[in-house]
């Protein structure tokens, strides 16, 4: 009578068991297919192998095994190492590339369901694009006008591989352009040097121009004084002349008594200390009653 | 769920009614775990209970199940509602429940603004190197994009900025960037960001660019100041100029001026000196033509006399061819030595009729030298 029970409840076990085997949900971003024994199962209305969408299923318990995919958009980012241009330059770049499955079936079929195969492939892909791309052009076309073009490019070459792998390439982005470290100090070398010569320029346009300012101002001060001083000279004369002309009007007036005057005004001015030494015979004007009370000649 | 009940007084086993109702659950789960038995109407104790105590226990797993479906979801936030997985619908804030287990929710913040700073040296259209810094404000506006479409979202946005900003720059030369083309540049970057963004559906919505001013690299920041500060020293040496200019014409000024008044001055002074002394002369002149012998004879006496009493005198008073010995450079010491010793009684005291003049100028002599 007690074995019912126990029997039952193993078996409702059971049941659970083979319950959960044979339900399965698949997340949003995710698609699942399943596998019977190693083979896809296939789809009954279309006979291509089944991609499961997001929501609840069943299966047959424990012979069908699922396998589920993250069918967002991947994110591959690769750091290159140098690529050469053009010009025999090195540079550094650096991508990154979005990619998503399109053909479940496909993929799996080539991948395995590893995502890293399809990495790989994809980026040998795209490196071997990059090289050729860079290869043609020089740095400048290849950082500033061919920038996008060469994005397109490898985008769409990506593309020529990835539809055999049953992915789609969305997107290959250059994130950056970089020189090699020995580029870089010379590039440096070259912007110092630029600025040198703009600074260079700057103080010595500076220099030229003041000394030109100075020079102006010097030659225009040294003409000034120049005018300043001959108009003084003619100031002068003219003062020299209206007081020659005043001396000749008032002397003229007598001559004789003039001679007379500026002849005693003379005699003041050279003789005038005990450092002239008169050897005078004392006969004269001035002696004249020297010797004796009353004059021998006169004199008017 | 034995089909046989015997008649009970038209009661089931538990001695309820029979059409008393629905059976309730707890009921029914009894009736599941006593299945089997004897229908007896006696119940032995242990499976009765065991069934009584399950059936409790199976009552508050569901209460538990119901409680657990509740969830809130914030004013700042939404919330994603999948359904075995399936996306169902994006619910809004307030109070919510879902069926667990049938349902699942992911409640994601969509207003809280994360900053992404980014700063690194890169390659402009002429070859140069800029350092530029930018800072990305973004938050997450479609929540079932952002959870289901693109692996790492806030990564995919680091990478995208990186991209746009390096090619926004690799577009503009290096002089462009520093100085008048910031707005251009962020602009740029900002546009290019948004395709990126777009295009994979990511769900984020960039709220705001901004842009640090861009900096030459380190390496050369020196040689860039400098060259900015040779501009300004170039206005400076102008400047200076400029005011040694001003400087010396204000100078030059108070030199003419100066050169003129002084000239000036000095035709006014020999103007009215020679209307001076002429007055003085034409003074004498009147008396000399009213008594012209006895004015010369006055004029002539007091000059001479005047004249001998300052100079050293030696009177010779002969007439033969006698050589006389003068031993004029003794005498001369001697009265020199006079002078210097006893001023007062050397000087003579004189009323000249004029003061001495220079006869160059016809102006008094002074002890001072005159400037012209």
């Amino acid at each position: 009578m007690t074995a019912k029970p126990m029997i039952a409840m193993i078996a409702g076990i059971l049941v659970l068991i083979l319950a959960m085997s044979s339900v399965y949900t698949v997340t949003e971003g995710q698609r699942a297919l399943e596998l019977r024994l190693g083979k896809l199962v296939l789809d009954s209305k279309t006979g291509k192998p089944k991609v499961v969408a997001p929501g609840i299923h069943f299966k047959i318990p424990f012979i069908v095994k699922v396998q589920k995919f993250d069918v967002r958009l991947q994110n591959l980012d690769v750091e290159s190492s140098r690529i050469l241009t053009a010009e025999q330059k090195y540079v550094l770049v650096d991508y990154y590339t979005k990619w998503k499955i399109n053909n479940l079936p496909l993929y799996y079929k080539r991948t395995g369901g590893f995502a890293f195969r399809a990495q790989m492939l994809l980026k040998q892909k795209i490196n071997d694009a990059l090289r050729a791309a860079f290869g043609k052009r020089d740095i400048k076309e290849v950082v500033s006008g061919e920038r996008v073009n060469i994005m397109e490019l490898l985008k769409a070459k990506a593309n020529e591989s990835a539809k055999g792998l049953g992915i789609t390439v969305i997107d290959v982005r250059i994130k950056g352009i970089d020189l090699p470290k020995e580029v870089r100090e010379s590039v440096f070398q070259r912007m110092r040097t630029e600025r040198e010569q703009v600074a260079t320029k700057h103080r010595s346009q500076g220099v030229a121009a003041a000394e030109t300012v100075r020079a102006s101002a010097d030659a225009s001060v040294a003409v000034t004084i120049a005018t300043a001083r001959a108009q003084a000279q003619r100031i002068r004369a003219a003062g020299d002349r209206k007081a020659a002309h005043i001396y000749i009007k008032a002397y003229s007036k007598n001559p004789g008594f003039y001679a007379f005057y500026r002849s005693l005004q003379a005699y003041h001015q050279v003789f005038q200390n005990k450092g002239t030494i008169m050897v005078i015979k004392p006969n004269g004007q001035f002696f004249k009653y020297f010797n004796q009370s009353h004059a021998k000649s006169s004199k008017p | 769920m034995s089909s046989d009940n015997s008649d009970n007084n038209g009661n089931d086993p538990w001695g309820k009614r029979r059409d008393d109702g629905p059976p309730d659950l707890f009921d029914l789960i009894k009736k599941f775990f006593v299945a089997g038995k004897s229908n007896s109407g006696q119940s032995s104790g242990i499976p009765d209970k065991l069934g009584r105590y399950v059936g409790y226990g199976l009552i508050v797993l569901v209460i538990l199940w119901a409680l657990s479906g509740i969830f809130l979801v914030s004013p700042a936030e939404e919330a994603v509602v999948l359904q075995f997985g399936k996306y169902v619908e994006t619910v809004g804030p307030g109070p919510h429940w879902i069926p667990r287990f049938v349902q699942s929710q992911r409640t994601l913040n969509v207003q809280q603004v994360s900053n992404f700073p980014y700063q690194a040296e890169m390659l402009t259209k002429d070859e140069n190197i800029v350092s530029v810094s930018v800072a990305v404000q973004y938050r997450i506006g479609d929540p079932e994009h952002y959870l289901f479409n693109v692996v790492a979202p806030n990564l995919t946005l680091q990478q995208a900025t990186s991209s746009a900003l390096r090619q926004v720059v690799g577009h503009m030369t290096l002089n462009s960037i520093l100085t008048t083309g910031r707005q251009q540049l962020r602009d740029g970057a900002a546009k290019q960001l948004n395709e990126i963004l777009s295009l994979y559906k990511a769900g984020l919505d960039v709220t705001d660019v901004t842009l640090q001013p861009a900096k030459p690299p380190e390496a050369v920041t020196h040689a860039f100041d400098d060259a900015i500060k040779a501009r300004e020293d170039e206005q400076r040496y102008i400047n200076q100029a400029q005011a040694y200019a001003r400087k010396v014409e204000s100078v030059v000024k108070g030199r003419v001026s100066r050169f003129i008044q002084s000239a000036t001055a000095y035709q006014k002074e020999v103007v009215l000196r020679s209307e001076g002394r002429t007055a003085r002369y034409l003074a004498l002149l009147k008396p000399y033509q009213e008594a012209p012998g006895v004015t010369r004879e006055r004029l002539y006496l007091d000059t001479v006399s005047s004249v001998l009493s300052k100079t050293t005198n030696i009177f010779v008073d002969s007439n033969g061819t006698n050589v006389l010995y003068l031993p004029l450079g003794q005498i001369l010491k001697r009265q020199l030595q006079r002078t210097k010793n006893d001023p007062v009684s050397t000087t003579t005291d004189t009323t000249p009729i004029t003061t001495p003049m220079n006869s160059d100028t016809g102006r008094p002599t002074y002890s001072g030298r005159e400037q012209s």
